[in-house]
């Protein structure tokens, strides 16, 4: 065990998140929402089953009510919940990771290269994203790879084009001419030399793509765009809708299924923060103090704080 | 003639906040008196505190830094004192700081004209801005038609000049100049400074020179003060420091570079290197690297006392020097005066 904690606190993320409190409880949370309904999803059974009487509140036997199908909501809500996370998960990050790469070729060659993939890429950005998601899901098959495949087509433009500036900045510094100069190969300068500098910058996409992902998901699936036979947030929220379930008053359909929604995108905001701190490390000089002040919120910008406005003053 | 003091800092004492509360003092009680029209030059290696105190006169350090304790008098009454309005009408306006990188101090899609500008508008002057703007050009020693350029367009020199141009604008009383031609040669440096000379002489500005440049401060300054590990060590005229030292450190900064009219000498200059705040040597910082250093230097923090022309904190401070040592100084360099006449139009080829 000492050993984990050893290793966790050297590592990227533990020095990401030291001191960082509230990125803790995000990272905390959301492993707690993710592994947890892995771990709980072989035990609970199958969450498809009719297996008691529709529309029950909560109670012993059924801990979070029944829905309109007589279908048991807590496993619904385990099995939605890995269902839904790790597809968010998988799409996040291919999508992050396919505009980065896409964006470091652009922005790091130049050239023709650059310019056939700056236009695909404004292309891509000038398309309204949910409607042809909403087009793509509707034609293709429906099943969590077309989800996968949609969000993917309609989302990596954004993290594209950033990374393109961020590789233009890059390449200027002069680092990168040494890198040139010693004849290092263009692929290996782009891999090694620029993209270690912006993976601060890749954490904190790829957390907004998961987020954006999430939402997507549950957004097309509400819509009767995925597989409706699979349970996943989504598609417990259709049937929520379609069974009536708030015409009939029963909360307990939906709630769960919205509240694990909710708690995701929140925790992975809170984690962003430590990964903003790792952009930029004087956010977190600027926490230190603040933590300090006695008044926090009536600190004055561009004014070094006195002595006097310290919870405490040093020996 | 007793005059009073412009600025009056006492013992102003800075820290880092640091995880923890394992703060870091990187001021320890430093205090200084400047008046009205005077040069005082503020001397030390890198990382002694000297921008430090240069910002936190006017509270403009970062954080974590926060100012530990003391005092800073402007005209009589406390800066830290006033509400954050009021000190920014303070800034600029009676303080103006020319900063360290003036490369990096002018916004790169910003004229020059519209940044000067910018300055004037924020204090409520633009009246007639556009004559005034041309004339700080010409104060400065810059064409006017620079005034259309942007940063990128100009030399290192140039946009020193522009730095000190805008902090010229509001007529401040004080000009406080950190490291202002460090990253000059010394021809421009000596221009620049001569042209501040001149403007001094004709405004009539108080001038606090931030530099580790110390024959610069020599020249240039009435008055230095020598900084260690964020104390001030010894203080007292020009004249009087360079022919009599007293504290080792300022001997030491001495023998790093030759004077004028030498004759041949080893330069030793100071070994060791600077002190780190994180870990302090014990009594006097300088210590370790003093030659001069006895038991009572290791123990107790020497305090800066006022002894004779001047003062110094130090146990173990060196002899007086006969009057007539190599090292005087003189009045062997010295910068030109006038200010320099505006260039003619270069013609166009």
């Amino acid at each position: 065990m000492k050993v984990w904690i050893k290793l966790y606190k050297h590592s990227i993320i533990g020095r990401a998140l030291s001191d960082q409190t509230a990125s803790q409880w995000g990272l905390a949370v959301w492993l707690l929402l993710f592994l947890g309904a892995w771990f709980l999803m072989p035990l609970i059974g199958d969450p498809s089953e009719f297996l008691a009487e529709p529309l029950q509140s909560p109670n012993l036997h059924h801990w979070f009510g029944t829905n309109g199908q007589g279908q048991d909501v807590w496993r619904q809500t385990v099995a939605g919940t890995a269902a839904s996370l790790g597809l968010a998960l998988a799409t996040g990050l291919t999508m992050t990771s396919l505009g980065a790469v896409i964006g470091l070729v652009a922005g790091y060659s130049g050239g023709w290269i650059d310019r056939v993939l700056s236009s695909i890429t404004n292309i891509a950005l000038v398309i309204p994203g949910l409607p042809l998601a909403i087009v793509l899901a509707a034609f293709l098959p429906s099943g969590p790879w077309t989800l996968f495949l949609v969000l993917v087509i309609t989302g990596w433009a954004w993290t594209a084009r950033v990374f393109r500036g961020l590789a233009l900045a890059t390449r200027r510094k002069d680092f990168i001419a040494s890198a040139e100069i010693m004849g290092e190969s263009r692929l290996r300068i782009a891999l090694l030399e620029i993209l270690p500098n912006l993976s601060s910058s890749f954490a904190s996409a790829a957390i907004g793509a998961v987020i954006y992902a999430i939402g997507a998901q549950v957004g097309l699936e509400f819509l009767g765009l995925g597989d409706m036979n699979r349970v996943s947030w989504g598609t417990n929220l259709y049937w929520a809708s379609n069974d009536a379930a708030l015409l009939t008053g029963s909360w307990w359909i939906f709630i769960p299924t919205g509240l694990c929604i909710a708690l995701a995108c929140s925790s992975l905001t809170l984690v962003s923060y430590a990964v903003d701190a790792v952009n930029n490390p004087s956010l977190r000089a600027d926490q230190l103090l603040r933590r300090r002040l006695r008044e926090p919120m009536r600190r004055a910008i561009g004014v070094t704080p006195l002595a006097k406005e310290l919870r405490h003053a040093p020996a | 003639m007793l005059q009073p003091n412009l600025l009056t800092i006492e013992d102003l004492s800075v820290a880092f906040a640091g995880a923890g509360d394992t703060d870091t003092l990187v001021l320890d009680r430093v205090s200084l008196q400047l008046k009205p029209g005077a040069r005082l030059g503020l001397v030390g290696e890198s990382g002694c505190g000297k921008s430090t105190l240069c910002r936190a006169i006017v509270r403009t350090l970062r954080a974590p830094a926060y100012i530990a304790g003391g005092e800073v008098y402007w005209q009589g009454q406390s800066l830290f004192a006033r509400s954050p309005e009021a000190l920014n009408k303070v800034r600029w306006k009676e303080i103006a700081i020319v900063v360290q990188s003036a490369l990096d101090a002018l916004n790169p899609v910003l004229t020059v004209e519209a940044q000067i500008l910018d300055v004037l508008r924020a204090h409520g002057r633009s009246q007639g801005s556009s004559k005034r703007l041309q004339e700080l050009m010409r104060l400065v020693g810059l064409e006017p038609r620079h005034l259309k350029s942007y940063a990128f367009e100009l030399s290192g020199g140039m946009r020193q000049r522009v730095v000190i141009a805008m902090a010229l604008a509001l007529e401040p009383q004080l000009l406080i100049m950190d490291e202002p031609t460090t990253a000059l040669d010394v021809v421009t440096q000596a221009e620049i400074l001569g042209h501040i000379l001149a403007l001094q002489e004709e405004l009539g500005f108080a001038i606090l020179l931030v530099t580790h440049d110390l024959p610069l401060a020599l020249d240039f300054c009435q008055e230095i003060a020598v900084m260690y590990a964020g104390r001030i060590v010894e203080q007292g005229p020009s004249e009087r420091l360079v022919r009599q030292p007293k504290h080792p450190y300022t001997a030491g900064l001495l023998q790093c570079f030759p004077l004028p009219g030498q004759k041949k000498t080893v330069l030793h200059g100071v070994l060791g290197d600077p002190a780190s705040f994180a870990h302090l040597p014990s009594g006097c910082p300088f210590h370790p690297r003093c030659d001069r250093a006895e038991a009572i230097c290791t123990q107790e923090r020497p305090l800066l006392e006022q002894r004779g022309e001047g003062s110094y904190a130090c146990y173990r401070p060196l002899p007086d020097l006969p009057q007539e040592h190599p090292l005087s100084y003189g009045d062997s360099l010295s910068f030109p005066t006038r200010p320099a006449t505006p260039l003619e139009e270069a013609p166009l080829l």
